[in-house]
């Protein structure tokens, strides 16, 4: 059978790493025993390193050890030419590279803990045929 | 479905029959994850994500960041790197600038 396949965002990917309680955090042990598949982007793991250099420096290595524990598999990002194509599938331009890098990568669903800007218009979803 | 009780100390007996379907011993480990509601899902292992995430919990303790302070500078970082990769994308906020 098919393992159900998640992309993390990248502050579904924070929460999982630097808090044992929470949802997140128990998706990254199914990715750990391979109960499920874990999708991350370079960008994603990108911007998560950069946020925790600045605010817990300690925790980037954990960001990286956590990626490898939990089996996570790292897919590139659109080009400029795609992203430009795409930015009608959410209002903040900033979040397109991250949707459509889940999009490209056929995940089943996307796990985040930003609701303003990925929940809060129920098109995104619509738009993007993943369920978040 | 098995009905199970909890004893004193929270003791509660494994049933023999899924003892005996999965091999398990006495002294296996198990994870307990709580889904919330009341519901718990019990996982016969450890989990090396564990250790990590409870060394992580006292690093941010220790640095003195909540998870919503770095889900903040996780916007900002967002927005400075969409600058930085995909500078020639013409945004509405852009063309206007």
């Amino acid at each position: 059978m098919k393992k159900v396949n998640i992309f993390l965002d990248s502050s579904a990917l924070i929460a999982g790493v630097l808090s044992k309680t929470g949802a997140s955090h128990t998706l990254l042990m199914f990715g750990e025993d391979e109960t499920i598949q874990l999708t991350v982007s370079e960008y994603v793991v990108g911007e998560s390193e950069d946020t925790l250099k600045k605010k817990s420096p300690r925790n980037v290595e954990t960001l990286h050890n956590s990626i490898t524990v939990s089996k996570f598999q790292v897919v590139p990002d659109p080009s400029d030419e795609e992203i430009q194509a795409n930015l009608y599938l959410i209002e903040d331009p900033d979040d397109v590279p991250v949707l459509l890098a889940a999009i490209k990568a056929k995940v089943d669903y996307l796990a985040t803990h930003d609701k303003k800007h990925f929940l809060n218009d129920p098109k995104v979803e619509e738009r993007a045929g993943i369920k978040i | 479905m098995t009905t199970i009780q909890m004893r004193g100390k929270g003791t509660i007996t494994f049933p023999a029959k899924l003892r005996s379907k999965y091999k398990l011993q006495e002294g296996e480990v198990f994870t307990i994850i709580d889904l919330g509601g009341g519901s718990f899902l019990l996982k016969p292992r450890a989990y090396e994500i564990d250790k990590i995430s409870i060394r992580a919990e006292k690093n941010l303790k220790e640095d003195n960041v909540t998870l919503e302070e770095l889900f903040e500078t996780l916007r900002e970082v967002r927005k400075e790197r969409f600058k930085e990769k995909y500078g020639n994308v013409k945004t509405s906020s852009n063309e206007k600038s």
